[in-house]
């Protein structure tokens, strides 16, 4: 449903990461001048500021407390629940028109009806006790993990979408101010490093082991760049002090680390005077973009459609490997990293192109009129991550017309699988019209069956079943009969909305 | 139970602890509308076992 045209306060809900609190702000800008008389407030938990402080489109910074909550649930629940109670009572008396929950944790979907919202956007916890999607990008979103190649959107593209932020000028919307800057320049004087010198920004960590490229790589790199004069600046977080450490010390003179020695604030605010970052899937990747500093971002396990360096002309260099984008957390073998060589990203650095045989694959960044971003592929027979045919599928049920060609190969596939599934879910709500006239519980038997059997599908199908279930589950259940009839209403709205896809 | 008014106002003081109040409203879902107390208590037994990956010590 349209949020309406005319918003007072509006609360915009993503509580972590530090790079999805980043990947967040198009939507605080879009929201800003679509609604200019607004109040647009963002809400995250504490410790998780630092993308959105400063920010000239947020009113408000609001933050949740819920590691003092956790940890004071743990030695008395009762008082952690007052604790709790009292923070959600707090942000309740805003007195919000809207609240858009662009968050994916269950903890965050029992807090967003608490925040009395006159309308919730994203999922959200019913008094029926079940959870509630109501609105299509939400769903959308909650599906792609289903059928990753059924998806070609970034993760901020769909947040817009979800908010109903429809163009964008492009690129992430952080900045600093004056004194960020001035401390930024002054630690770089302090650690010897000159102005005007032209500075490489290594972030070697990053969440999961498995998404951090090998250090013997980054020396290498490093020691590559020096010869051409780079000043190497190695970033991390306090955990990432020893790391970013033994990077520095063996590139030599040329490198210094500053992780754990900053705040990722100031982290930004180094970053923001480089040339370059090279970094994996991290916080500070998307800072890097923020600031328009050319990013060669390096990914594995995750998919870089989904969360590459949002904006124009970053490198985004991807490992080689069967089973990705994977998501695994932790890898034995580390081989897509590992395929992602220090002398081709060299390469790309120092010539501003991808070389002309490497081991990886390399795609350019780019956004388009409305800030919609993708990945285009520079180097022939690049791993695809969607598929064209699917997407175009999925994007037509969105009514979101993607410019792709119905003739590509993969699209005749698409379209039988989404005529299986449309005979399927035909099937299912005949069942369900049955039951609803005799009351026989077999037919509720076979409208299971005929369920589980979509569990087969992939692709569209498997991204349509998410669809699904999603609806079929956020239909409250205290009244079962209202219940079946509710979902035969589902069922037959989403069987029109995927049929008219492919008409 | 009392309403008092205000999330969480009411207490559940008969459950001694918060695995006790989440299976009290467990017990609830299917049967009748919860309220916000409860939804309150699903809240923190969520709060009570979560983590977020960036735990990493940024300050």
């Amino acid at each position: 449903m349209p949020l309406a045209e005319k918003l007072s306060k509006i609360l915009v809900v993503l509580p972590n990461n530090l790079g999805d609190v980043i990947m967040a702000t198009p939507v605080m800008e879009g929201l800003a001048k679509k609604y200019k008389e607004a109040h647009v407030m963002f809400f995250c938990e504490q410790g998780f500021e630092s993308g959105m402080e400063n920010n000239p489109f947020c009113s408000q910074l609001i933050t949740f407390p819920r590691k003092a909550i956790r940890d004071c649930l743990e030695k008395d629940w009762q008082k952690g629940r007052e604790l709790c109670s009292l923070c959600v009572n707090d942000i309740a008396g805003y007195g919000w028109d809207t609240v858009i929950n662009l968050s994916q944790q269950v903890h965050v979907s029992l807090i967003v009806p608490l925040l009395k919202g006159k309308s919730l956007v994203g999922m959200h916890f019913l008094p029926e006790g079940n959870h509630s999607i109501n609105d299509s990008w939400s769903q959308y979103l909650y599906a792609i993990p289903f059928a990753r190649s059924c998806n070609n959107l970034h993760a901020t593209d769909v947040f817009r979408r979800i908010a109903g932020v429809k163009s964008h000028r492009g690129g992430y919307s952080i900045s600093l101010v004056d004194g960020e800057k001035t401390w930024a320049r002054k630690f770089l004087a302090d650690r010897g490093v000159a102005p005007g010198k032209k500075i490489m920004v290594f972030q070697p960590g990053a969440a999961f082991p498995s998404k951090r490229w090998p250090v013997d790589y980054f020396v290498k790199l490093g020691s590559m760049l020096s010869r051409d004069g780079w000043q190497i600046l190695v970033t991390g977080s306090p955990v990432e002090r020893s790391l970013a450490s033994a990077i520095a010390s063996e590139i030599g003179p040329a490198a210094v680390s500053v992780a754990g020695a900053t705040t990722f604030r100031q982290s930004m605010a180094l970053v923001s005077l480089s040339l370059g970052c090279v970094t994996g899937d991290s916080a500070q990747m998307h800072a890097s973009a923020g600031f328009d500093v050319p990013t060669y971002a390096l990914f594995g396990p995750t998919n870089p459609v989904e969360t590459g360096p949002y904006g124009n002309g970053h490198l985004v260099l991807s490992g080689r490997c069967g089973s990705m984008p994977c998501f695994k957390t932790d890898c034995g073998s580390l081989e897509c990293m590992k395929s992602i060589l220090p002398e081709d990203v060299y390469t790309c650095i120092s010539g501003g192109r991808a070389p002309s045989s490497c081991s990886c694959n390399v795609y350019k960044t780019v956004l388009s009129k409305n800030g919609d971003y993708s990945i285009v592929p520079i180097r022939p027979n690049a791993h695809r991550y969607f598929h064209e045919g699917a997407v175009c599928i999925v994007r037509n049920i969105f009514d979101d017309r993607w410019n792709c060609v119905p003739g590509s190969s993969d699209y005749a596939h698409s379209v039988v699988e989404t005529g299986t599934w449309l005979e399927i879910v035909s099937d299912m709500c005949n069942a369900l019209v049955r039951y609803e006239k005799i009351r026989d519980p077999k037919h509720v038997a076979t409208f299971e069956v005929l369920k589980k059997s979509l569990g087969s599908l992939t692709s569209v199908g498997a991204f349509c079943t998410a669809l699904l279930n999603l609806r079929l589950n956020s239909i409250p259940m205290l009244s079962p009969l209202d219940a079946v009839s509710q979902s035969i209403e589902v069922c037959w709205q989403i069987h029109k909305q995927v049929g008219k896809a492919i008409s | 139970m009392v309403e008092k008014g205000g999330i969480g106002a009411v207490s559940d003081e008969s459950a001694e602890s918060l695995q006790q109040a989440f299976e009290k409203v467990k017990e609830k879902i299917g049967v009748r509308q919860l309220t916000d107390d409860d939804i309150l208590v699903l809240a923190c037994a969520e709060i009570a076992r979560s983590y977020s990956r960036e735990e990493k010590g940024y300050t």
